[in-house]
């Protein structure tokens, strides 16, 4: 849902996959992104980081990696503009890059989950009635609208430091990723975060609720973007999604 | 009065410079390299570049601030030149599509394999040095002060208009503390107008960025610029501690043979990745 005043197609999170699996599988990924505003086609390398995470072209923060996916923004970028020249500001823009958070889930059937992040996007894993296990932030007063990006120019990138977390889920577990103005939102305001948890919110009901909690100035005026996975155990061992 | 209301394009803000082009202007720059008023010329070309460039985006530039820039010296009036003649205000998308001429510069960039290369850009330039005249500086400021005082009746909840003054700072038509002090009384819904000075002096001397005091500025002028200039909020002095510079409760947005470009970055549009350079 993009920032209220946008228009949808300036949208700059991203999300993959973009539909649930329709059958069991050994091992389930995805991923969401939070290109930023203050960048120019930034959603565009938010799409292609959360893509290249769930096709395992993704796996770790290496300098061959980065820079090839960069390469690709860039084509598709050149491939959009090639017959309009780009004016002067949009050009000296692109110059300082994109930038965009990810934060990437990996499932396994056999029980073991993991997680990679760059920036503010976030990760809870629930497991009803009992606990909710929050990455990388855990209270709202850690969020600011500065965080360390993945950026397409290689000299960001020098000094950022990916962070992992991994752990064990079990059957009636679930995991949301959310983009970090909903994160924000999901840890300061227990009604939000009840609605969630007890699974009662539904793309329906999720864009009513976030306009007013916008109109109520509780929730930052962002684009955000949610991703809930249930995974289950089959008739063979997998993951289902 | 918090100095966070969203500056987007359903509620802009507005910059409004200053740019004093009087005939004192033509003496040498006391930091080297050239007279004052191609440090005048150099500064404002700069700000709006970089306005410019905080406010692009892929499909055009965003009309998050309305720019007006206002020069003083044989006369007070706009400075914008071409199709923008005689406009107060214009959307800064509008400044952007009309610069006077675009020059071509060379710079060296990394080449994602632990090199440099050297790489062409294009720099638009708004505006040349001019210096004739008195320094009208208090006209300068009253008619900044009706053009905001317009703006904040029709943007009440918009995040407050910043006015940047960029002087050698002996004004002519009198002590401008007072018209100063009037602009800064202008205010919205979400704070009081805030009123920077850029002193480019002929003086030899230390550059000062955001001083706290004005007790070692080299001379009357710099302490009376110091003395008209907002103290910085709270979220701007925070944005300045963490890129290095030394404030305190005390700074103002002044700064003395220096420049001021560091402010448009200090402002928040939405999220900037804390290693873009």
């Amino acid at each position: 849902m993009q920032k209220a005043g946008n228009a949808p197609e300036e949208y700059e999170d991203a999300f993959a996959p973009a539909a649930a699996p329709g059958e069991a599988c050994q091992e389930f990924r995805c991923a969401v992104a939070d290109g930023a505003t203050e960048t120019s086609f930034s959603g565009l390398w938010a799409q292609i980081l959360v893509e290249a995470f769930v096709d395992k072209q993704l796996k770790k923060l290496d300098d061959e990696t980065l820079r090839q996916l960069s390469r690709r923004w860039r084509q598709e970028i050149d491939q959009r503009t090639r017959h309009k020249p780009l004016p002067w500001y949009a050009e000296e823009k692109l110059h300082q890059g994109a930038f965009s958070s990810l934060m990437g889930l990996v499932l396994r059937g056999d029980g073991v989950w993991r997680a990679l992040c760059i920036g503010d996007s976030c990760l809870f894993h629930i497991r009803p009635r009992q606990a909710i296990y929050a990455f990388p932030y855990h209270m709202p007063e850690q969020f600011n609208n500065h965080p360390a990006l993945i950026s397409t120019n290689a000299d960001g990138n020098v000094t950022l430091k990916a962070r992992v977390a991994y752990g064990r889920w079990q059957d009636g577990d679930y995991f949301l990723l959310l983009t970090d103005a909903l994160a924000h939102f999901f840890m300061s305001q227990r009604h939000f975060r009840s609605r969630l948890v007890d699974g009662e919110l539904d793309q329906t009901g999720f864009e009513p609720l976030i306009e007013q909690a916008r109109g109520e100035q509780i929730c930052r005026n962002d684009d955000v973007t949610f991703l809930k996975i249930t995974p289950g155990f089959g008739d063979v061992p997998g993951v289902v999604a | 009065m918090s100095y966070s209301a969203e500056i987007s394009r359903a509620n802009p803000s507005m910059f409004l410079f200053l740019i004093d082009r009087s005939g004192s202007m033509s003496d040498p720059f006391g930091g080297g390299g050239g007279k004052k008023d191609q440090k005048v010329a150099d500064a404002i070309n700069n700000l709006i570049f970089n306005l410019t460039i905080k406010c692009a985006k892929s499909e055009g530039v965003r009309d998050y601030y309305h720019v007006g820039v206002l020069g003083y010296g044989e006369k007070v009036e706009s400075a914008l030149g071409g199709e923008l003649a005689g406009k107060d205000l214009v959307p800064i998308s509008a400044i952007a599509d009309a610069p006077a001429r675009i020059e071509e510069r060379t710079r060296k960039t990394d080449d994602g394999a632990g090199g440099l290369v050297e790489q062409k850009v294009r720099f638009p330039i708004w505006f040349s040095p001019i210096s004739k005249g008195g320094t009208p500086m208090c006209e300068a400021l009253n008619k900044a002060r009706s053009i905001v005082g317009q703006w904040l009746a029709e943007h009440p909840d918009c995040f407050p208009p910043i006015v940047i003054n960029i002087t050698d700072g002996e004004s002519t038509d009198g002590n401008p503390l007072k018209p100063a002090e009037q602009v800064r009384e202008l205010k919205s819904s979400d704070g009081s107008v805030l009123l920077f000075n850029v002193h480019l002096s002929s003086a030899r001397s230390s550059t000062f960025e955001f001083p706290g005091s004005e007790s070692e500025l080299p001379d009357q002028y710099a302490k009376q610029l110091f003395n008209m200039s907002s103290l910085l909020p709270e979220h701007i002095r925070s944005a300045a501690e963490q890129e290095g510079y030394g404030v305190s409760e005390q700074s103002r947005g002044f700064v003395f043979n220096a420049d001021i470009v560091s402010v448009i970055r200090f402002l928040d549009i939405g999220t900037r990745p804390s290693n873009l350079r």
